[in-house]
């Protein structure tokens, strides 16, 4: 391969200079490729698609015509798209705060069981619901919340307190309806992750601290929360993509509609009624850009709060 | 981590501030058991429904201990759809596929902890970014690669895209850095392992955990994936688990019958749980030693 | 070699098929044709298969089952990619609008379809919901939901009500008599007249007739939906519905117990009743007229052929003996229960058979008046959108106990302000 003619000397220099460069990285280029080869082959495309889409509109059927900014400019004034926004982040912000909270202080308290076996059982417990399917969850949670013969309802007025109308009259309660179940789901998910980062910390600390008379929550908000910051901030961010694109339980509690007062519409929800059910997939193209960049935002926003933007 | 362990056994005692205060511990502990029973309840329940009549299910009071039912809605979800078959197709995906993410997972992850090359924070800030854009809208795109490429009604579609996860390559880089030390990497060579083979001779036994937990989180994902497997897949005997059990659902005009459509749920979603719990250990591992390092 | 073995057949076939239908069938068409459909609508087109290749002995079918509401978003994800889309595709009556656009499904009035020499045997009302605004049908109309009040007789009786269907229908024939007797059957948290009151609203809207019929003018804030709202709310406010969600696990439970009195429904209820949320309620269910206007349809499904198909004549052939023969139609009504949208099928006897389920009433011959008596259907490509609008405007209304006409006239106008880009659109498309 290699020419040893005083004229291809250039290209020999270039040539060398490719081998030294593949000796030295070759390796990691290799064994990330298939990563890009294949986000390249299968992810690539529909992205760039469904960004050539944005601009156009096409009800997936018929000839797609170009209308530039339109559907971006549209999204500002679509009352639907800003009372599925306020929703969504309602939502995301109700379940979330609460359950990284319990989940912090389960997994505290979990930790401190010290038989292995009983340990064991209870982390399985808790982690159940995050592997059911939302056909199962749908059916056992809409007999939950049934407004005349709901298991909740019925402990609530056998403890003398009104029922409560979970779908219809203002829609106030559709929203914690979805809460709830989505706080099911994912409670003990969260909580295996914050019980893991936390069997990572040497327990001497404890110990040592707990000689020098720190009370328990002393413990817990002084060393236990600050040492669990990187685990905190990956449920995070996991927490900022599943909440904004939260759709399987609202879609399985309140239907495509949302509900009453379309309470239960999310971001995803709208986006998959304007694909799939009216048929505007230039919009909603331009919709999903609009929630990715909201994502990205708002994990940029997170990252600097732990002061994690400069670091890296 | 070993250390604490360790201490922890020899003193053989809680943290003395837990004695102190039996009340306050007394409700803590109620708490963590009803947040147990409020997890675990659900799935007790499908189960007692699964046993029942179709009435049974929904009599008030409803039931709340196993009918004698389980048999005849078995047979009945076996007249419906070839659920075996299902399980089947439903195990090959998942298993493919998961293996798949699992070997590229672990390249992808160890080439970024592991080695410096032009490009890399860019490239890695662009994989991040990848994860961030949501699914729904690409359907149709994704459908139309599938047909010039002759892949519908075909595994394929399913496992060669989703062989590889920007989750699982973050994930191993994560764990990869902060538990592989590098002069693991010089001994290697200087005992004279070629570069392209120090991952899978002497790196990869010590990501066993880590590829644990991405193995069960991967599976998972995989084995309740919905929209995908229900474009491509065409005739009821290539459906996976969950798309067949969503023929349960039955007519529109006839509504379900829940006690049949919990039967095939339970069914589908024990292999799952006996995955879980089997491997329970290992997960836990896994994350502990992945999650903790940022 | 196999041009024998087709001649044979064809002379086979000319000799079995001398009975059948005058249909002009070809039967040297051959090829295989994919259908879809849900479940049970499998077990229809497998019983019809039989009679079919006794005229086409050389069309295979292939039937290929999917959930009812993703089949849907299937076909619209196969026309969105270009390709995908089976040669028959089955179709429920709420989805219809969706696939109104040009250049999805075949218009079957044209040649070599000419549906058009058919359009005096189905009901008209079904046929004008498979009618594009531009005037193309986009499928074939395969079964109706006419609706009828259900009425449970022992309770009518034991609240001192005329229960026999003949008195049923002469007493409870306003919205007002419907209240008061409503009022009889109640015994709070126990006994309901019936499910939720927005049905009584709905009962309308499930004909989609949110536009007007020529110039789809919105068509929401009508004196005739006032009205019903009125209704809708008055009933609420004397407390006769149970106010839980139909479909769902509390709806099924009242009914296998015995604590609702009536539903409104299409006539696909009765077999949903016998089948097992109350089989045990045998004798205890009859059927009467919808008060104040009866003809109303709910539910009901379509054939069409996709654009996409490369064997449309074949599939045509398919679609045109099982939607446009008494055999195939009647075949199928016996096996899954569609009531058939085709009206010569209505001629067998089977039609006048009583129901011992109902008390041994002429159910079928109720159905038939009421899918005679439904107006025309006015569908457009906005009706999921608006009707997912509407729905959660008007619960409001209903359950906050809303000014009605206030609250009607500013659903409208939101429901409006909410579509009016694609409304705008739609107008457009039809100049």
């Amino acid at each position: 391969m290699a020419q040893p003619s005083v004229a291809a000397n250039p290209r020999r220099g270039m040539g060398s200079r490719i081998r030294r460069f593949v000796r030295r990285y070759g390796v990691p280029y290799t064994y990330i490729a298939p990563f890009y080869i294949l986000f390249l082959v299968f992810g690539a495309f529909p992205i760039l698609f469904s960004f050539y889409l944005s601009f156009h509109d096409w009800d997936g059927i018929s000839e797609a015509f170009f209308v530039g900014f339109e559907n971006y400019a549209f999204l500002f004034t679509d009352p639907v798209f800003w009372q599925s926004m306020y929703n969504t982040l309602f939502i995301a912000v109700v379940a979330h705060v609460p359950m990284l909270l319990t989940a912090l202080v389960l997994a505290f308290l979990v930790d401190l069981i010290k038989n292995r076996r009983l340990q064991e059982i209870v982390r399985t417990g808790y982690f159940l619901p995050a592997v059911t399917s939302s056909v199962a969850v749908a059916m056992v949670f809409s007999t939950l919340y049934g407004t005349r013969y709901g298991f909740i309802n019925w402990i609530l007025t056998s403890i003398g307190l009104s029922p409560i109308d979970w779908w219809g009259g203002t829609g106030f309660w559709v929203k914690p309806a979805i809460i709830i179940l989505f706080i099911w789901r994912w409670l003990g998910w969260n909580m295996i992750i914050y019980l893991a980062g936390l069997q990572g910390i040497d327990h001497s600390l404890y110990e040592a601290a707990a000689i020098d008379g720190a009370t328990k929550s002393q413990i817990f908000l002084r060393i236990t929360v600050p040492l669990l910051i990187p685990v905190i901030l990956f449920t995070l961010i996991q927490s900022t993509i599943g909440g904004i694109t939260i759709f399987d339980e609202p879609f399985v509690l309140a239907g495509t509609s949302g509900g009453t007062g379309k309470a239960g519409l999310t971001l995803a929800l709208n986006l998959y009624n304007e694909a799939f059910g009216y048929g505007n997939f230039g919009y909603a193209s331009a919709f999903a850009y609009a929630i990715t960049a909201l994502i990205m935002i708002i994990s940029l926003v997170n990252l600097r709060l732990f002061g994690f933007g400069r670091a890296r | 981590m070993a250390i604490g362990k360790t201490a922890r056994e020899q003193t053989g005692k809680e943290p003395s501030a837990t004695a102190k205060i039996p009340l306050r511990s007394i409700v803590l502990w109620a708490l963590v058991t009803l947040g147990i029973l409020f997890s675990a309840f659900p799935f007790y329940w499908m189960f007692v429904l699964a046993t029942q009549t179709a009435q049974k299910v929904f009599s008030f009071p409803p039931p709340l201990w196993f009918g004698a039912e389980a048999l005849s809605n078995y047979r009945e979800v076996l007249e419906v759809i070839p659920f075996w078959r299902n399980f089947m197709n439903s195990a090959v995906i998942s298993v493919t596929q998961t293996a798949l993410v699992l070997l590229f997972s672990a390249m992808g992850g160890y080439a970024f902890a592991m080695y410096d090359f032009p490009g890399k924070r860019q490239l890695f800030v662009f994989m991040l970014a990848t994860m961030m854009i949501p699914g729904i809208v690409q359907v149709v795109p994704w459908f139309m690669m599938m047909r010039w490429l002759g892949w519908v009604n075909d595994f394929k579609g399913l496992i060669i895209p989703g062989a590889v996860s920007a989750f699982g390559v973050f994930w191993m880089r994560q764990y990869i850095e902060g538990s592989v030390p590098h002069e693991l990497l010089d001994a290697a060579r200087i005992d004279g392992c070629p570069e392209f083979t120090i991952l899978f001779r002497v790196v990869i036994s010590l990501l066993k955990p880590a590829l644990g937990a991405l193995g069960i989180m991967t599976f998972m994902g995989s084995w309740n994936n919905f929209m995908q497997p229900l474009i491509l897949l065409r005739e009821t005997s290539r459906f996976t688990l969950p798309v067949a059990l969503s023929l349960l659902k039955g007519d529109p005009y006839r509504g379900t019958n829940y006690a049949v459509l919990m039967a095939g749920t339970a069914m589908a979603v024990l292999p799952i749980l006996t995955v879980f719990v089997f491997s329970a250990k290992r997960f836990m591992a896994g994350l502990t030693a992945g999650a903790i390092k940022g | 070699m196999k041009r024998t073995v087709t001649a044979l057949l064809v002379l086979l076939t000319l000799v079995v098929g001398l009975g059948a239908p005058a249909a002009a069938a070809n039967p040297q068409l051959s090829g295989e044709i994919v259908v879809w459909g849900w479940p049970a609508a499998d077990q229809a087109y497998e019983s019809v298969l039989a009679g079919f290749h006794k005229l086409y002995p050389n069309i295979k079918v292939k039937i290929e089952m999917m959930p009812t509401e993703d089949q849907h978003t299937k076909l619209l994800t196969s026309m969105a990619a270009g390709s995908g889309a089976p040669d028959v595709a089955m179709i429920e009556a709420a989805w219809v609008g969706q696939f109104t656009a040009r250049g999805g499904l075949v218009d079957l009035l044209q040649p070599p379809f000419d549906a058009g020499r058919h359009k005096a045997d189905f009901v008209p009302y079904k046929w004008s919901q498979a009618t594009t605004p531009d005037g193309r049908l986009i499928a074939m109309p395969w079964d109706i939901g006419p609706a009828t009040m259900f009425y449970r007789a022992d309770i009518f009786q034991e609240a001192g009500l005329p229960y026999e269907p003949e008195d049923v229908r002469e007493h409870i024939d306003t919205w007002e008599a419907y209240i008061a007797a409503g009022k009889k059957v109640t015994i709070p948290n126990e006994r309901f007249m019936y499910t939720d009151s927005n049905i009584l609203f709905n009962l309308y809207f499930n004909q989609h007739n949110y536009f007007t019929k020529d110039d789809y003018e919105p068509a929401i804030n009508t004196p005739e939906n006032l009205y019903m709202l009125k209704v809708a709310q008055s009933a609420r406010q004397a407390g006769i519905d149970a106010n839980v969600a139909q479909w769902g696990p509390e709806w099924q439970a009242m009914l296998g117990n015995g604590s609702l009195a009536t539903e409104f429904l299409g006539s696909w209820f009765g077999g949903f009743l016998k089948g097992w949320i109350a089989p045990e309620a045998a004798g205890k269910w009859r059927v009467a007229p919808i008060p104040h206007n009866m003809g109303v349809n709910w539910g009901g499904s379509f054939l069409a052929i996709p654009e996409q198909s490369q064997n449309k004549e074949l599939a045509w052939a398919f679609v045109e003996y099982a939607m446009a023969t008494s055999e195939a139609q009647n075949k199928m009504f016996e096996v899954v229960d569609y009531f058939p949208a085709y009206t010569p099928a209505f001629d067998d006897p089977m039609y006048a058979m009583s129901d011992p389920y109902f008390g041994g009433q002429q159910t079928r011959q109720l159905w038939v008046e009421v899918a005679n008596q439904t107006p025309e259907i006015v569908v457009t490509p906005l009706d999921r959108q608006v009707a997912n609008s509407l729905g959660s405007e008007i619960t409001r209304i209903i359950d906050q106990n809303l000014d009605p006409e206030k609250g009607l006239r500013d659903a409208e106008e939101k429901v409006m302000r909410e579509i009016r880009r694609d409304y705008q659109r739609f107008i457009r498309s039809l100049k």
